[in-house]
């Protein structure tokens, strides 16, 4: 040991005081006292991000094995990855890496222990990107902090720790950056949950449901999410993400409209071609929610709407149809559904079975029959392939059902009818708070904020 | 708290609202007797208003009117007042709502009972002016950004128009120097009146200021510009005075060459249709806000909260119920006249309103130099 080097090291206590004060409402530290007759260590490491076995193999048994602390501190050392920080901010940093840091008498070291859960961690399944990072969150809530700790590395990162359900005392763990999220959503967040009610909380939809206002609602307030890079960057945005234990979800608040609309694609891509993918996302929800009620509208309604030609190629079209327009959409509309929904039940090999006989052939034949118009098909294609563009599965089950209010709306009333539908929607949206932000709103994205404070 | 941008959605709203409620009608009728002239003066006169009523209700900031009366006069005189201006603030959305029914009927869908449309109006109206003040003004901002687009497109359609005829606009402007009246004068101005809506919503504005005057008397010249040339072009000199909704009948002489829509008269419907639906919620909105003040029913407290909640779904109720009864009874002639008598009275409750407002400043002033 140099001369030199002795002069830059870390004061301990000093350095124990300034991470005491760093880690305050970190809840997945660790503190380990270690003692014997005449020496003393002490072990200090973010539980979610040290391997447990290398802590307690390397440096727990052997204080205990090895008598004196000189020894202790030469083991240590002779780690070629263990480091002596000279300062403060170096200490901090390798410790959200994964390392321990170890106070002998008044010495600092830093020892690597990293824990990478790299085998358990499966792709992501329901949030598809194709050029990003696949995993998704697993089932256990430790990994899954490791996970968010290994991309936001910053002792900003607070966790706070509950427990919810009266019987499975479900763990769940509230994660913020405390310089960006805002005190009075924590706050509110708290408070809903301890007020939550249910014995049993298995999944993190069940914390959404429980929590948010008004009860009976068709779009979510909350997001679901699967991704830990989604997570990530929206507490880098400021937003509370809740983890829960068993299940391989992530809770984000606050949510508005337009975060439902946002692919992690859209930031892999070249920002113009991002913007594009959006805009094909919001022509995809008028499509899908409009179509069906603008063609009962159309038809029955208001055929003088539409062009000559068209009219009369709609009309040519269900010469054979027997019924009115709006049971041909309902009809069909609902052999979607079945369709989609059996889809996800089967087991994949028969799936494929399902939607060749369902879709090819009970369209073709349909239309051979005279049962429904060609157009309806392609219109029902159409419907049911822009619905799942919209890429959060919660958002898209909501305007799935959308669509048929507009149809009951078109029966009764055709256009009139879907302009009130599109007008008190708006109204409707515009009226829901997630967390006191406003859920739809023009601009909701400050473009002032530049890179990643803009949607997620 | 909501920024200083939604004012000008308010002013916008009113301002492309006018061909619903009977403005170019109006002025077309007067159109050889001193139209011109009154627009002309009608502008100076509005913007003036406007101007006036934004630096009034800014020495009021975060009150609405039911406050600032109520701390001033005594009970009955604010309460009548407040009740007045509620009532007649709510009397345009019913010419709004009940000629845009007969719109329906008659351009859109023959075949649906008119009461059958109007509940569907007044349902979703009467639910949403319940909501509160902050998410209508989200709500109004959306729709504009998705309607004005297209007014914008359809007013260069009209003039791009190879029919169009410039001579028809010619020989009007040789009428310009004819005597004005105030009934013409009235419907002009009815451009500006957005700016009354802020008698409710300055509650929820963060230091309000308006800048930029000048955009809102561009606006407001090219709005009355469209009202009355475009169907004066299109449908001529002469022939413009023959038609009940010389604005719809305008649309309707537009043809779209490539889309699958061919009339213009429908994407006009459709637009002036959420714009009317807004309007009312709007109008609705301020109408049953000051009627509350008026029984001086306040929202500070949980328990009044849920008092003045109950109120209003009675005051809502009895909109509904006059805007039906009133449906019924009302033909186009009687409706016409009610726009006219709407747009006069307006006029001058407008300027009363402004005469309070002063005193009230007076009277604050006043006060604070006694205390």
């Amino acid at each position: 040991m140099s001369s030199e080097t002795h002069k830059t090291h870390l004061n301990a206590s000093h350095a124990k005081q300034w991470l005491q004060k760093q880690l305050h409402k970190v809840g997945d530290i660790e503190e380990r006292e270690l003692k014997n007759q005449e020496d003393h260590a002490l072990l200090l490491y973010f539980k979610s991000m040290c391997d447990p076995v290398v802590v307690n193999e390397d440096l727990i048994n052997r204080f205990y094995e090895l008598n004196s602390l000189k020894i202790y501190e030469e083991f240590i050392r002779s780690f070629p990855s263990t480091i002596e920080p000279a300062e403060e901010s170096e200490l901090m940093r390798n410790m959200l890496r994964g390392c321990v840091v170890v106070f002998i008498q008044d010495r600092v070291l830093l020892f690597d222990a990293v824990l990478i859960n790299a085998g358990d961690i499966q792709p992501a399944s329901t949030e598809n990107v194709i050029q990003g990072p696949d995993d998704s969150f697993t089932e256990n809530i430790e990994v899954n902090l490791n996970l968010i700790r290994h991309r936001y590395q910053t002792a900003n990162l607070k966790s706070e720790f509950m427990t919810v359900g009266k019987i499975s005392q479900t763990r769940i763990i509230i994660l913020y950056d405390v310089t960006k999220a805002d005190e009075s959503v924590l706050e509110e967040l708290r408070k809903r949950l301890s007020e939550l009610k249910s014995d049993i909380v298995q999944s993190a939809s069940e914390i959404e449901r429980h929590t948010m206002h008004p009860q009976l609602r068709l779009f979510p307030t909350l997001m679901l999410t699967e991704r830990p890079d989604r997570t990530v960057m929206n507490i880098s945005q400021g937003k509370v993400a809740v983890l829960v234990d068993s299940t391989g979800y992530a809770i984000l608040l606050p949510a508005i409209f337009n975060d439902f609309f946002t692919a992690m694609d859209d930031k892999i891509q070249l920002p113009p071609i991002g913007w594009f993918l959006k805009g094909i996302r919001y022509i995809a929800l008028f499509v899908t929610v409009l179509m069906p009620s603008l063609y009962v509208a159309f038809t029955s309604y208001n055929p003088e709407i539409l062009k000559m030609q068209i009219t009369l190629l709609i009309a040519g079209s269900r010469a054979t149809v027997p019924y009115p327009s709006f049971f041909e959409v309902i009809f069909m509309l609902l052999a979607m559904e079945f369709l989609t929904e059996a889809s996800v039940r089967l087991p994949k090999a028969i799936g494929q079975t399902a939607c060749v006989v369902g879709g090819l052939i009970l369209g073709t034949a349909a239309t051979e029959a005279g049962l429904v118009s060609n157009i309806m098909i392609i219109l029902v294609a159409a419907v049911a392939v822009t619905n799942f563009v919209i890429p959060i599965n919660m958002m898209s089950s909501g305007i799935r059902v959308t669509k048929y209010i507009f149809i009951l709306l078109a029966t009764f009333f055709g256009l009139v009818g879907i302009v009130l539908g599109v007008v008190a929607t708006i109204m409707y949206l515009t009226s829901l708070r997630s967390f006191g932000k406003p859920y739809l709103k023009m601009f909701a994205v400050e473009w002032s904020n530049k890179g990643d404070q803009q949607s997620g | 708290m909501v920024r200083n941008k939604y004012f000008y959605y308010l002013f916008l709203l009113n301002a492309t609202i006018n061909l619903i409620n009977y403005v170019p009608r109006i002025l077309i009728q007067d159109r050889f007797d001193g139209a011109l002239i009154s627009i002309l003066i009608a502008i100076p006169i509005g913007s003036l208003l406007l101007y006036t009523f934004t630096k009034l209700i800014q020495k009021f900031p975060g009150e609405g009117l039911p406050e600032i009366f109520n701390s001033m006069m005594p009970a009955w005189i604010s309460g009548v007042l407040l009740v007045l201006y509620g009532l007649g603030w709510y009397f345009s959305s019913v010419i709004t709502l009940v000629s845009f029914v007969d719109i329906t009927n008659r351009y859109v869908s023959p075949d649906v009972s008119p009461i059958i449309v109007l509940i569907g109006f007044l349902v979703v109206v009467a639910l949403s002016a319940r909501l509160d003040s902050e998410s209508i003004l989200y709500a109004l901002e959306m729709i504009l950004y998705m309607t004005v687009p297209i007014i914008m497109y359809m007013a260069w359609r009209v003039f791009s128009n190879p029919y169009y005829s410039w001579d028809a606009v010619r020989q009007i402007i040789t009428h310009l120097w004819d005597i004005p009246n105030y009934r013409t004068v009235a419907a002009a101005t009815y451009i500006y009146t957005g700016y009354i809506n802020m008698v409710v919503f300055n509650r929820i504005f963060h230091k309000f200021r308006v800048k930029h005057i000048w955009s809102i008397v561009i606006v407001s010249i090219l709005t009355l510009a469209v009202s009355i040339f475009a169907p004066i072009g299109l449908l001529g000199a002469a022939g413009a005075g023959e038609h009940v909704y010389p604005a719809f009948s305008t649309a309707d002489s537009l043809r779209i060459r490539y889309f699958i829509i061919e009339r213009m008269i429908y994407v006009f419907y459709v637009v002036y249709m959420c714009l009317s639906l807004v309007n009312s919620i709007v109008h609705w909105h301020v109408g049953k806000e000051l009627i509350l003040g008026g029984f001086r029913l306040k929202s500070d407290k949980p328990e009044s909260i849920r008092k003045k909640r109950k109120v209003e779904w009675w005051v809502l109720a009895a909109f509904c119920v006059i805007i039906l009864a009133s449906s019924m009874a009302i033909n186009q002639y009687s409706l016409n006249d009610m726009a006219i008598v709407f747009l006069d009275v307006r006029f001058a409750g407008e300027f009363l309103l402004i005469a309070l407002l002063f005193y009230a400043v007076w009277r604050r002033r006043r006060r604070r130099k006694r205390a």
